[in-house]
């Protein structure tokens, strides 16, 4: 366990020296400063935009962070021959590529933390400025459903990092997030197929490919008068259910990679 | 490397796990596809505008970005309106609408973009989109059904626009009941006056009691927050204010809109140039000219003085005849191209009288508005022609001091030691008259002021009703006003419910003291309302013919 965790510090550390991941990092606080420029609006229109906005922007700053540095990990190790160094010590192939996954998810989560802190922040300094109600933390709802989705997304990259190059990946992973995202439509169509095949397939798809649009939780964020039925059940399944799958993916992960020859 | 074992029990724990993900999955799914989370609307963004939404936005609607999406498209929308580019505001509106059906500022700017912002060049709203702003009002309660404020906005826009206080109370209602953290001020109050201009008074003063009740209570509450106090403050403030005046008028106003005043109401619709028709006539448009108010405890005298006032307005309705409001059972911003509604309003102005011994004011070639102190005891202001009209004369106060009838005397005295501005007493009693009339005929300082301000006697009574006229031009705007029916109805109004106060103290809430020998309506839908209403039938021809024609005459 120790080893996997020097791993995965290491890979943190050096995630965030990479000027890719910084300029992202910067990208995304200097946009969500950036969603101030909506003062021309009514106060409420205004916070409505900045919410949108910034919960946008940390998801799509957190969706290619998490796309570009997950698969990237190992095919980069392997093809500067590093892994070589790493296996021939004490080091098993499921720590080395757990390592990475923590590194991976660590650093997503870092990001992630900071731009939240910073937007939310923000939001409330906004709010207190104009004397509105203070809902700014709920913001971390928010933050805490685009951590897991991207906590699965880093899962997802990981795994099929082991069977593709990363360019490959690149596509397959974003593919696969569309699909995720488009769950509902499929379910729909599931449902409303009179064709057996074509309704066991979308039924398959929509409960088998990893469902990245469960964790779209930006409407009761932005617009307080909406009522969620079973919020905390609604959270704290989606958490389980991106350990879950991440669980699923990491162990087929090790197992694919365990028989890889590198 | 793992043993086979090792591998069959790792597969083992996928499969396990993979079967916990589908039943995690299936409870999932009825939580993520409540209308909170995820609306249902978003599917018509793709079912209706795949083909001609960008695909970024596409893309982004289908990657959880959807609220995003709408964000820009708000972003642009506002740029649209600011460059006056409205007719694109329209489409943004409905697909923001669609990817964030609960985004409530979306509705309500919407539906007072449709409802106020199409006008025609002379600043006539283009009332075909009233129908559709009503649509998207409804389209947003229904999926906003436990927040007040579409209902609110439903209420204000049936209020002020559509001037329908029924549906306005309705809404509102509507919205105290299905949102019980509604806002008193901005809800409870508009629904006071909506039940007051719905002819329902006594309910309105209830609503009054009960909002005054609402505010103390916030005041009252230790939790509450400096800027709820603040509110609570002014909203209590002018709720006592309304509900004394609601009180004390309910009082005055059954003695003091009796006789009930003839309008005399007269009209002659004229076409000038083609499409472009002028509207005149006559209207005894009658007022308090200084009222009493005094406390519900000890009520005033209600109106002190009375006579001809401004302010009122006629209202002229053109339209396809026949034509009804509907209901849309669906928001579109289409509207039916030939239809044709116009609607404006035209002041009431000009009314006038003098009695034989009381003030006027000669005011040479054209006569206007008099100086505040003379306002309130009913002196108005004479061109030379009326003066001669009405064979008033041009006998200086200073010279006609001995001709004053009492209320001469108490419009001299008014004018010339006028009460401060903010007194509680609003009108000197007999005495006093006798005491300053004694005061004024040794004071040649104030004389010679007053004779400068041109103060005269009249040697005549004198009585002008008011006046209303307006050009009203269609001919600019041919999308808005098609005339493509054949025939046409000109419907011309005078509603007592949305007259001023003042002029509601002499003719009551719903026309209690207003009548006509002509045009007297009463419309037993709304609660037994008396108002002036003549109805014109048109044809095409009347309004596009080329050639000037006296349409209507009297």
């Amino acid at each position: 366990m120790s080893t996997t965790l020097v791993i995965a510090r290491n890979t943190i550390s050096e995630a965030l020296r990479r000027k890719i991941l910084n300029a992202f990092l910067l990208v995304g606080v200097a946009m969500i400063v950036l969603t101030f420029a909506f003062q021309a609006f009514q106060p409420r229109q205004e916070l409505t935009l900045i919410k949108g906005m910034g919960l946008g922007i940390i998801s799509l700053a957190g969706i290619l962070i998490s796309v570009i540095l997950s698969i990237n990990l190992i095919p980069t190790e392997i093809e500067r021959r590093t892994i070589y160094t790493i296996l021939s010590k004490p080091v098993r192939r499921y720590e080395f590529l757990l390592g990475k996954w923590g590194g991976a998810v660590g650093t997503v989560f870092i990001n992630v933390l900071l731009m939240t802190v910073v937007f939310v922040a923000a939001v409330a300094v906004k709010q207190i400025i104009g004397q509105q109600p203070l809902d700014a933390f709920a913001l971390f709802k928010g933050a805490l459903m685009t951590y897991m989705q991207l906590f699965l997304l880093c899962s997802l990259a990981i795994f099929l990092s082991i069977f593709t190059t990363p360019l490959i990946n690149f596509f397959l992973t974003l593919s696969l997030f569309i699909l995720g995202n488009l769950s509902s439509f499929i379910q729909d169509l599931a449902k409303n197929s009179t064709n057996i095949v074509l309704k066991g397939i979308f039924t398959a798809v929509h409960y088998l490919v990893p469902n990245f649009g469960n964790f779209q939780y930006s409407n009761p964020l932005l617009n307080p008068g909406v009522q969620v039925n079973s919020e905390a059940l609604f959270l704290i399944q989606n958490v389980v259910y991106a350990v879950v799958y991440s669980a699923v993916l990491l162990i087929l992960a090790v197992l694919a990679f365990d028989r890889r020859e590198v | 490397m793992f043993s086979k074992s090792q591998r069959q029990g790792l597969m083992g724990v996928v499969a396990a796990l993979v079967v916990a993900v589908i039943v995690l999955q299936a409870r999932i799914d009825p939580l993520r596809r409540q209308e909170a989370i995820e609306p249902k609307t978003v599917g018509k963004v793709l079912e209706k505008n795949a083909t001609t939404l960008p695909f970024e936005y596409i893309l982004g609607t289908l990657t959880g970005f959807r609220q995003v999406i709408a964000g820009l498209l708000w972003v642009r929308t506002d740029s649209f309106f600011h460059s006056g580019n409205y007719d694109a505001v329209l489409p943004m509106i409905r697909l923001i609408t669609w990817l964030d059906p609960n985004w409530l500022d979306v509705y309500a700017t919407g539906a007072w973009h449709l409802m106020y912002n199409f006008t025609d060049t002379d600043q006539r709203s283009d009332r075909r989109y009233l129908e559709p702003g009503l649509a998207l009002l409804d389209e947003g309660i229904a999926n906003n059904p436990n927040v007040y404020d579409l209902y609110k906005e439903k209420g204000w826009n049936n209020f002020d626009k559509v001037k329908d206080y029924e549906t306005a109370v309705n809404a509102l209602k509507a919205g105290a009941e299905n949102d019980p953290k509604f806002d008193v001020t901005q809800l409870g109050h508009l629904m006071a006056h909506a039940l007051e201009r719905a002819g329902r008074t006594d309910e309105s003063i209830q609503q009054w009691e009960q909002i005054v009740k609402q505010h103390q209570a916030v005041l009252d509450d230790k939790k509450s927050t400096p800027d709820a106090i603040g509110r609570a403050t002014q909203g209590v403030k002018s709720a006592r204010n309304n509900l004394a005046h609601m009180k004390v008028r309910q009082i005055v106003r059954r003695k003091d809109t009796q006789p009930p005043v003839d309008a005399g109401f007269t009209v002659t619709v004229k076409r000038t140039k083609p499409k472009v028709l002028e509207i005149s006539g006559t209207f005894n448009l009658v007022g308090a000219k200084e009222f009493d108010m005094g406390t519900p405890e000890k009520p005033g005298k209600g109106i002190l003085v009375e006579g001809p006032v401004d302010g009122a307005r006629v209202d002229v309705r053109l339209q396809d005849e026949g034509y009804k409001m509907a209901k849309r059972q669906e928001f579109s911003f289409e509207v039916d191209p030939k239809l044709t509604i116009m609607q404006d309003q035209i002041s009431i102005r000009g009314g006038k009288k003098a009695e034989k011994g009381g003030l006027f004011v000669a005011q040479g070639k054209n006569a206007g508005s008099v100086e505040r102190s003379a306002e309130h005891v009913a002196v108005y202001g004479f061109d030379d022609e009326e003066i001669k009209k009405h064979k008033l004369g041009s006998v200086l106060l200073s010279k006609g001091l001995g001709q004053l009838s009492p209320m001469g005397q108490l419009q001299a005295v008014s004018v010339a030691y006028p009460l401060p501005y903010a007194s509680t007493k609003k009108q000197y009693t007999p005495a006093e008259v006798q005491t300053l009339m004694a005061r004024l005929r040794n004071d040649s300082a104030k004389l010679a002021e007053l004779d400068g301000k041109k103060y005269c006697v009249a040697q005549n009574d004198a009585y002008q009703a008011g006046t209303f006229r307006r050009e009203i031009d269609m001919s600019k705007d041919p999308s808005m006003y098609s005339f493509a029916n054949d025939t046409f109805e000109l419907i011309l109004t005078m509603n007592p419910r949305t007259a001023p106060d003042f002029v509601q103290d002499r003719i009551g809430w719903s026309g209690e003291g207003l009548t006509d020998k002509n045009y007297l309506y009463v419309d037993k839908e709304k609660n037994n309302l008396r108002m002036i209403r003549r109805v014109i039938k048109l044809k095409r021809e009347d309004l596009t013919g080329t050639e000037p024609k006296v349409l209507v005459a009297k």
